[in-house]
């Protein structure tokens, strides 16, 4: 298995839940998004000189794919928003389907920065990651990320940012 | 933050999904893409090339003495048509130099400068482009009356107006649409 292959099977699980983030968790767009961000690691493969982590690397090109697709998605349609899809909660999986669809509404209502940010934290990358990956000092992040956070949460509880 | 926990949790329990291309398709992808880049660019060049070489061409063939000081016009519009696309030249490079393997800041931050290049050609190079190349299609009125029988006379003026028409609507939109693309990213770029 070479290069591209690990990386492509280890990273593009990570890479679409980013993109689907940015798209109100509409797969479809996600996926293309995807393969876009792919097609550029491809392409730039040989480039990469190991300044920063690969996983900084593929998350800088995923951040500004998704966002160059978003700018493009907005001249098209709006993004689906706002409302919450009615559930009959019955089970923990419907409970976590129902809280990822909840996710998914809130976070599409924070600006392009934050929303970036706060699925990095659900991803569990670091901060000082997060920092190389926006371009804002680790302080600056903690102190969003707080922020982010609390919304976040009180929009899945209520509905709104 | 015992929620936010558990919200994480959901996240984290997303199922994994299995990419619809596998590596290979992702790599013919690719050499699909610079491809179509290299045959769009083929043709964009070859067909402003074309179009210049019949303006001159037509320059050329009508070109005598007697009638140089009236055909300014036609050498106002093949200017006005060459700056345009030297602007356009200079515009697609300029976008070819955006480094998307930077920060997502960074990358924003470069983006807003070459919409703001853009907004500068929309509203600063074009108005002066369209009118000189009205004025040039103006210019070139008299010789077309005396040289044209009337009735192709009026179709050089009526497919004149249309033509213009439709560029008029067409950059409408494409101005509309970078306007929003700025807009866009001049609020993901406020913090």
């Amino acid at each position: 298995m070479n290069n591209f292959d690990s990386i492509y099977k280890l990273y593009f699980d990570k890479v679409f839940r980013l993109c689907k983030g940015y798209f109100n968790g509409d797969k479809d767009v996600a996926s293309d998004a995807s393969q876009e961000v792919f097609i550029k690691v491809w392409e730039n493969l040989s480039n990469f000189r190991n300044e920063s982590n690969l996983s900084t690397w593929i998350y800088r090109i995923a951040s500004n794919t998704c966002l160059m697709y978003l700018r493009k998605q907005s001249n098209k349609k709006e993004i689906r928003v706002k409302e919450f899809p009615e559930m009959v909660t019955e089970s923990d999986a419907n409970q976590i389907e129902e809280n990822l669809k909840k996710m998914y509404s809130c976070i599409s209502q924070l600006d392009p920065t934050n929303k970036l940010i706060i699925m990095m934290v659900l991803e569990d990358l670091p901060y000082k990651e997060i920092a190389i990956i926006i371009g804002i000092s680790e302080e600056n992040v903690r102190v969003r990320i707080h922020r982010i956070k609390s919304n976040l949460t009180k929009c899945v509880q209520n509905g709104k940012i | 933050m015992e929620k936010f926990k558990e919200l994480q949790s959901s996240w984290n329990q997303q199922a994994v999904i299995e990419p619809k291309l596998d590596t290979e398709e992702i790599k013919t992808k690719s050499f699909q893409k610079i491809k179509a880049q290299k045959v769009k660019h083929f043709w964009t060049i070859g067909i402003l090339s074309t179009l210049i070489f019949i303006l001159i061409f037509f320059y050329k063939l009508i070109y005598n003495d007697e009638i140089t000081s009236k055909i300014k016009g036609l050498e106002l519009m093949i200017f006005v048509i060459v700056i345009r696309i030297i602007l356009e030249i200079v515009s697609a490079m300029l976008f070819q130099k955006i480094d998307f393997t930077t920060s997502f800041k960074n990358h924003t931050v470069q983006l807003v400068t070459y919409f703001k290049f853009r907004k500068t050609i929309h509203f600063i190079f074009t108005p002066i482009i369209y009118l000189l190349y009205i004025v040039g299609f103006y210019l070139l009125l008299p010789l077309f009356k005396t040289n044209l029988s009337h009735g192709f006379y009026l179709y050089v003026i009526v497919s004149g107006i249309a033509f213009l028409t439709l560029f008029n609507l067409q950059l409408f939109k494409i101005i509309r649409k970078d306007l929003n693309d700025l807009k866009f990213l001049q609020n993901a770029d406020k913090d």
